[in-house]
């Protein structure tokens, strides 16, 4: 059954340059136009969730992500569309939205749970146990403000799913707690799952949202751009996300005729492996085929190292090394021998390209993901940096 | 509107537990806490009874002047606080959504309260100042009905324009300071009646809070310069349509701007 059905959503702002709000200012500028211009925070977003079903909607900043979650749960009326919710709803919005700084944690529970609509008897019936959840002790009774930002997500997050909601929206708060209770709110998540509810949420956390979602929606520049597999929108968001900061101007052509194969990785006895030591040297061997000769071939060769929990690759070390192929059959063999080695551990990935220099390069193809292989941990954190690597090429 | 009002009646436990945040933050940290919304009255009905008795001779006694002033700053209180009651409330507002007339509601109910409160003080001074029960008293009540009419539409109006309108607030500040020179709170409404004429009057008469504070201290028989003037029921019945109205003007607009509200706080 769909509990939340989108249809045609927009919302609509104004940009004004200026925005008078007194009256001296509406005067002074009674005469002057206001340089107004509207602008569509979202436009024509469609889509359902299902009950049971986690939806979690990424996006960079100013896509539109917190005012969907703000039309979804009713604070704001769209200009366009149609919002249909079924049951009742929890929401978690904003770090101390709907809460009241001068008042208690125990007072606010009440102001909180009273907002979402729930009797004093409900509310008194959970008190305890929001108390508990939240893990603030004495707390509770002291003022709101001189919380930190991590008990106030605390609070939020066990008041917002205390009372069995059939849609908890929940937007990027989740960032603020700390690991262990990152790790009871994925427990949570789970149970809301198992108890057939529907669950949306808006964060940045990639990792969370590969957990725990089962759909993900992308949103850019207020439009809906993908709605699929969480792994599938992330791959698409980070994309986006580099083309923007890299300018990867590179158009790949897929050719027809190139082809990059019998991709093999040797550990330094020559045997083929896919783990290695980091202390040791490797080398890789590939086939390239070309449909005919050609005498300025480049082979681009980057490795990346795969990180987090979900794909995300961070490009390490790229090499391009020209070749040229005049052997009647379009066929080469490359082995490239890494004399220094890597010295990270991880999980890391080979692509390879091949690109023909013209008066612009022109990529032919682009093989990615070729060949992942492993080298054992040997220090606890790592970060992806550029490395330096010693090569050796050789062609046959 | 019989929909929202359901709404409203819904979300019964915010408006309370709202009103009793208002009360508790009012003198919230202060020493005497809530003794003060009890002493400010007082004082400044002191302050007056010695302008007016001792300086203007215009012997009247203290708890008359009390009995204009409670009704009266509960009308300036609830309306200078509802009218930013929305602007004020982000926080919750950005939570989720509830009938946002809540906000103004639990400002006007704090100050009724407040209110409530306060007449136990006035009751008393009647008690050490003996004066006499009479029947006329029991109309009280409902001439505070009507004033909660003229409180209930103003703060509907003011509450939704503040949002576009920032400085309403000042204005406010100045209005009501004018207002209250002009509605016969500390003063004898008989003195109106003995200096001015007829045109003066009428346009005297035109304030709407004059009939009701008139009435309240007609009917509370503590006005020694009224004699035997009956309750103004015809200029009443004017402040309960007047009041009406504004109710009617202030849903309209509140229901016109509400959903604008939350893109421009």
């Amino acid at each position: 059954m769909d509990k939340v059905i989108i249809t045609d959503v927009g919302v609509k702002f104004t940009k004004v340059r200026f925005k008078y709000f007194t009256l001296k200012e509406k005067m002074s500028h009674l005469f002057k136009r206001q340089t107004t211009e509207k602008f569509w925070a979202l436009r024509n977003i469609n889509f359902k969730v299902r009950e049971g079903e986690t939806l979690g909607i990424i996006g960079a900043n100013g896509a539109g992500k917190s005012t969907l979650l703000k039309v979804i749960s009713g604070i704001m009326e769209p200009d366009e569309g149609n919002v249909l919710t079924k049951g009742k709803i929890s929401t978690l919005l904003q770090l101390g939205a709907g809460f009241k700084p001068e008042l208690s944690g125990r007072e606010n529970i009440y102001i909180n749970a009273s907002l979402l609509g729930y009797s004093f008897k409900e509310i008194k019936e959970r008190e305890q146990q929001i108390i508990e959840y939240s893990e603030l002790g004495s707390f509770i009774d002291s003022m709101l403000k001189f919380y930190s930002s991590g008990m106030k997500v605390r609070l939020g997050f066990s008041v917002a799913t205390a009372f069995n909601p059939d849609i908890l929206i929940i937007d990027e708060v989740l960032a603020v707690g700390d690991e262990s209770f990152k790790e009871k709110c994925y427990k949570r998540f789970e149970s809301f799952q198992k108890a057939n509810k529907t669950v949306i949420v808006v964060s940045h956390g990639l990792a969370l949202l590969n957990d725990i979602c089962n759909k993900l929606i992308l949103l850019d520049k207020g439009k809906k751009i993908i709605e699929d597999e969480p792994n599938y929108v992330i791959g698409e968001y980070l994309f986006r996300e580099n083309l923007g900061k890299r300018r990867l101007k590179t158009i790949i052509f897929n050719s027809e005729g190139y082809d990059i194969y019998n991709f093999k990785v040797f550990n330094e006895n020559g045997e083929e492996t896919a783990e290695f030591n980091p202390t040791e040297n490797f080398s890789i061997q590939f086939d390239v085929k070309t449909p005919k000769d050609i005498e300025k071939l480049l082979l681009d060769l980057i490795i990346y190292k795969i990180h987090d929990r979900f794909d995300k690759k961070v490009k390490i070390y790229r090499e391009i090394k020209k070749v040229s192929i005049k052997n009647n059959t379009g066929k080469k063999t490359v082995k490239i021998k890494f004399k220094s080695p890597i010295s990270k551990h991880g999980e890391f990935s080979f692509s390879i390209g091949i690109l023909e220099e013209m008066k612009k390069p022109v990529y032919h193809i682009l093989k990615k993901d070729i060949k992942r292989f492993e080298i054992s941990l040997f220090k606890p954190s790592d970060k992806a940096s550029d490395i330096t690597l010693q090569t050796e090429w050789e062609f046959e | 509107m019989f929909k929202r009002l359901k709404e409203i009646y819904a979300y019964r436990n915010l408006l309370w537990l709202l009103v009793r945040k208002e009360m508790k933050l009012k003198y919230h940290g202060s020493i005497l806490g809530f003794v003060w919304s009890v002493m400010k009255p007082l004082f400044l009905m002191m302050v007056y009874y010695f302008v007016f008795d001792k300086i203007l001779g215009r012997s009247t006694p203290p708890y008359a002047i009390l009995t204009g002033l409670l009704p009266w700053m509960m009308f300036i209180s609830s309306n200078t606080a509802s009218a930013n009651s929305i602007l004020k409330s982000f926080n919750i507002m950005n939570q989720i959504r509830f009938p946002y007339e809540i906000l103004p509601l639990s400002k006007i109910f704090s100050n009724v309260i407040n209110f409530a409160i306060s007449l136990v003080v006035l009751l008393t001074l009647y008690a050490i100042y003996k004066v006499p029960f009479q029947a006329y008293m029991l109309y009280f009540p409902i001439l505070l009905l009507i004033e909660l009419t003229l409180i209930i539409g103003l703060s509907l109006i003011l509450c939704s324009i503040t949002i576009f309108i920032r400085d309403i607030t000042i204005i406010l500040d100045v209005i009501f300071k004018a207002w209250f020179f002009l509605t016969p709170v500390i003063y004898s409404y008989s003195l109106v009646t003995d200096r001015s004429g007829p045109l003066l009057q009428k346009l005297y008469l035109l304030n709407p809070m004059t009939p009701i504070v008139v009435s309240m201290k007609f009917v509370m028989g503590v006005d020694p310069n009224f004699g035997i003037l009956p309750p103004m029921w015809g200029h009443l019945m004017y402040s309960l349509g007047l009041g009406i109205i504004l109710i009617i003007i202030g849903y309209i607009l509140f229901s016109k701007l509400r959903n604008k509200f939350i893109k421009l706080i």
